[in-house]
């Protein structure tokens, strides 16, 4: 127990001095957000040329998935790391010290595995949570399983920006009506493209 | 050996983590009663500040790796008290005179 409150006090006091938790939500909205997108893309694109394997159709969605957690986790842990160690570099010059070994080379450390960890969970979920219904298709006809994933990925836009809403303390409908526009815009140029091919 | 039971030392620090937490930790160090960090300079990413420890029997080497592991260097210690009881600095004849002067 008292091993776990020191944890807990440890990670506390490397949030506060590695700021984690703004670039954090920063890139869970971010990322979450082209989850989204991107699985609405190729959901829009198998709806509109009639595709009706539902086996093709979750397993291009979960290689995607798991392409943009990859990309995520890949490029946030090489950003982060690369920005966060150039701000160390600074920060000794003007201390005249090496804070490699220090709880600020620590938090450094601790903050870029949070972000990737972050950047990688983030489009997987999302992107995942749209492709929840190809997986009851034997108890959903695949229209039915298409709607209810444009509706699933809707809803998860709109969550993202009532959470950026939250963040602001704005209007959470007008920023969740904001992510959702965004859906929409794609949606209609995907149709546009598709139809006139 | 005697012990310490004051110690005054300039400490260059990087802004974060702040001067309280600094404070909170050198105070958990066993030995220690009492701590004041005062914040003499600051610049955009450090500042320079001046820690007073108190105590029946400071180890001046955890105080030292307190403010290491905070990111800190010591630049000076500005007095040390030891013995049974704190002394304090007695003005003499010549701080009297650099004084009017």
């Amino acid at each position: 127990m008292n091993f776990l409150y020191k944890f807990t006090e440890k990670l506390k006091e490397y949030r506060e001095i590695s700021k984690v938790d703004e670039i954090a939500r920063r890139y869970f909205v971010m990322n979450g957000f082209d989850g989204s997108l991107t699985i609405l893309g190729l959901l829009i694109g198998y709806y509109l040329t009639n595709f009706k394997n539902p086996i093709v159709i979750f397993a291009t969605g979960i290689s995607t998935c798991i392409a943009m957690g990859i990309s995520g986790l890949w490029g946030a842990y090489l950003t982060e790391r690369s920005e966060r160690i150039s701000n160390l570099r600074e920060l000794e010059k003007a201390t005249i010290s090496n804070l490699n070994d220090t709880k600020i080379g620590s938090a450094l450390r601790f903050a870029t595995i949070v972000v990737a960890i972050i950047d990688a969970v983030a489009p997987f979920i999302t992107a995942f949570f749209s492709l929840i219904p190809f997986l009851f298709t034997k108890y959903l006809d695949i229209k039915t399983c298409y709607y209810v994933s444009f509706a699933l990925t809707f809803t998860a836009l709109f969550v993202l920006g009532v959470f950026l809403g939250r963040t602001s303390k704005e209007n959470l409908f007008i920023s969740g009506m904001k992510m959702v526009i965004a859906g929409i815009v794609s949606v209609l140029i995907s149709v546009l493209l598709i139809r006139n091919f | 050996m005697s012990n310490i039971r004051r110690l005054v030392l300039d400490v260059l620090k990087p802004l974060s983590p702040s001067i309280v937490d600094l404070a909170k930790q050198l105070a958990d160090i066993q030995g220690v009663d009492g701590v004041d960090v005062s914040l003499v300079e600051m610049d955009a990413k450090s500042e320079s500040v001046k820690i007073t420890c108190e105590g029946e029997n400071i180890n001046f080497n955890d105080v030292e790796a307190i403010i290491s592991d905070n990111g800190g260097s010591v630049h000076s210690v500005d007095k040390v008290s030891s013995g049974s009881t704190i002394i304090e600095e007695v003005p003499t004849h010549q701080d009297t005179e650099s004084t009017l002067a």
